[in-house]
């Protein structure tokens, strides 16, 4: 009844025509009562009397009735006049309900419209997970709301909001209370209500809303899903952020290592007045276990190079070449016993990460044009005469780290002048094409013999592209360095 | 990659198939550790049917040779039927650290012997 009242009073204006039209036909006026409570009356004090006559409204329930006092009053006519007045009472009723749903509606789009707002700039999961929980229980309600969003190997993130927190244990055994086969929950003798989350078509979070007083209605519950759907459209957004933000790291990263690298490697070309030389190395990834080095001892005339390929692409491998090739640089003898020493002082950091470096190590004197070299596993090694076909100088001994004692041997052999020495690593004979065709020991010496005149550039460049042809993306690192004697 | 697994009280026999490259190698090494503990270190690892191996899949043998050997163990392994695999084995001298057989029987008499 007392929800009707401001309605009553709508109709007000109507009332007073009724009562005008039945006074000027003699009546003394016109009373609306519910039970003994006059609600309107025209004139005011007007007594409802012997002459009155009656008829009865029904709104939501509650009786009213319309009493048109004097004599002669036509009875059919006061029943139409209440039936008026009922129909006007029932369409204000409607357009104040359909105006509550409008306002509503208009709440909850603007509710949303801050939601998004509040949320455009926020990347960070945790944020994200709070200020929905704050919304939601805004919108719906609730004296505590929780979002817990639960992944593999990753601590869950949790946002609260509202009175009443608990230990994250409770949350998480409220995520696994809710039922995947429903569309929601209802928890704590229906105080409290699980909506899922999904992100990326899997369950991942939940939506829990807890302690509202009365429990939850549809509207609540439809409101909770559409948070949750957003829900799931946010965390996947800072999940990607996440993502991108990690691969950006390690992106930079990669490139800093990569020109560290880079720099290990000795600029190009090392040419001196008898010896044309040029050497390059691409590694697979952004960084490669490919290294080669060269060091020449003006004084003595000696020019000492090693290339060395680390088994295993990537980090890892770099790390080991990095090591390698300090150890290499601090030993100045003969290639066979740098070899050994190498050998000895990496062999226990090999075995425990189950490694291996193929290394040629050479030296050649320019004055007596006599190369020397010992050879731990590794190939390509190509020697191509000036005059000859060429053939490959194959190793003598396993790769440094697979056994505690160096097998190698010094070898020497003359360079005579126009002479040709390929070291490459296995990713150049080895590129592979899609139909698993490999470009092999044996076309790889023929193109040294086709462009064995050709400086020492031009005939890396030329094997180099060759590997190219076989592949779009090199599968194993690629190093190679041509020495050729010109004087 | 197929990896087969047979034991006897002599030696273990690992017979592998197809290729035994970088993106193989974490299966076979799971197994390798394995057997670390295991009191009979002697094994044939049979590379008949292996078409490629790079030195990934090179480094992870050797991690059973070392394995074996500070066991006083020893692995055999037996010579593939495909060329391009036993290259890396020629052409980096794995052979002359590995005991090589042509076939089964040699691998035992090898560890038998």
């Amino acid at each position: 009844m007392t929800d009707l009242l401001p309605r009553l009073k709508t109709i007000k204006r109507e009332f007073r025509r009724i009562a005008l039209a039945w006074q000027a036909e003699g009546a003394e006026g016109v009373v609306l009562t519910s039970g003994d409570r006059v609600i309107l009356s025209i004139p005011a004090d007007l007594c409802i009397d012997h002459t009155s006559h009656s008829a009865t409204l029904n709104i939501d329930g509650n009786a009213f009735n319309l009493h048109v006092v004097g004599e002669s009053v036509s009875v059919p006519r006061v029943e139409t006049d209440a039936y008026l007045l009922q129909k006007l009472l029932q369409r204000e009723g409607e357009l104040e309900a359909l105006s509550d749903e409008f306002v509503n509606t208009q709440d909850q789009l603007l509710a949303f419209y801050n939601l998004t707002h509040s949320l455009r700039d926020q990347v960070e999961l945790k944020d994200i997970l709070r200020t929905l929980a704050t919304e939601a229980r805004h919108l719906t309600g609730a004296e505590h709301t929780f979002l817990i969003y639960v992944e593999d190997d990753t601590p869950p993130a949790v946002g609260l909001s509202g009175a009443g927190r608990m230990g994250l244990e409770n949350y998480l055994d409220l995520h696994l209370q809710h039922d995947n086969a429903r569309e929601y929950t209802f928890v704590e003798g229906d105080t409290g209500l699980l909506v899922p989350v999904r992100v990326h078509e899997a369950r991942a979070a939940t939506l829990g809303l807890l302690r509202k007083s009365g429990g939850f209605t549809m509207p609540d519950i439809k409101i909770a899903d559409a948070i949750a759907t957003q829900t799931g459209a946010y965390i996947e957004n800072a999940l990607l952020h996440q993502r991108q933000l990690q691969q950006t790291r390690i992106q930079t990263e990669m490139s800093l290592a990569r020109r560290v690298q880079t720099s290990l490697l000795p600029p190009s070309p090392q040419t001196t007045d008898d010896m044309d030389v040029w050497g390059y190395s691409e590694p697979a990834f952004e960084v490669g276990g490919d290294f080669y080095d060269f060091d020449c001892d003006e004084d003595k005339g000696e020019l000492d190079f090693v290339l060395g390929d680390v088994a295993g692409k990537g980090i890892s491998a770099a790390l080991l070449m990095a090591m390698t090739r300090t150890a290499l640089r601090v030993m100045q003898n003969a290639p066979a016993q740098r070899l050994a020493q190498v050998n000895e002082t990496l062999y226990d950091d090999l075995t425990n990460v189950d490694a291996f470096v193929t290394l040629f190590v050479a030296r050649y004197n320019r004055n007596t044009h006599k190369l020397t070299y010992a050879n731990a596993g590794h190939s390509p090694v190509i020697y191509c005469p000036i005059d000859g076909a060429a053939r490959i100088l194959e190793p003598d001994s396993p790769p440094v780290g697979v056994l505690p004692v160096s097998m190698a041997e010094n070898h020497t052999m003359m360079l005579k002048r126009g002479d040709v020495l390929v070291i490459a690593s296995d990713g150049l004979p080895e590129a592979t094409s899609t139909d698993g065709k490999m470009l092999g020991y044996d076309h790889l010496m023929q193109l040294i013999e086709l462009y064995r005149n050709r400086p020492a550039e031009t005939l890396g460049r030329m094997l180099l592209r060759a590997a190219h042809s076989m592949n779009e993306i090199p599968g194993d690192d690629r190093t190679v360095i041509v020495l050729k004697r010109i004087e | 990659m197929e990896i087969t697994i047979q034991s006897n009280d002599t030696y273990h026999i690992i017979t592998l198939d197809g290729r035994v490259d970088a993106f193989q190698v974490p299966a076979l090494r799971k197994h390798i550790e394995n057997f670390a503990n295991h009191a009979n270190q002697n094994y044939i690892v049979d590379l008949s049917n292996v078409d490629f191996l790079d030195s990934a899949g090179m480094a992870v043998l050797v991690k059973l040779l070392k394995q074996a050997r500070t066991q006083s163990g020893e692995v055999v392994l037996i010579w593939s039927q495909h060329q391009e695999a036993n290259r890396i084995l020629t052409l980096t001298r794995f052979d002359k650290v590995f005991n090589m057989a042509d076939d089964m029987d040699g691998a035992i008499n090898l560890l038998e012997g």
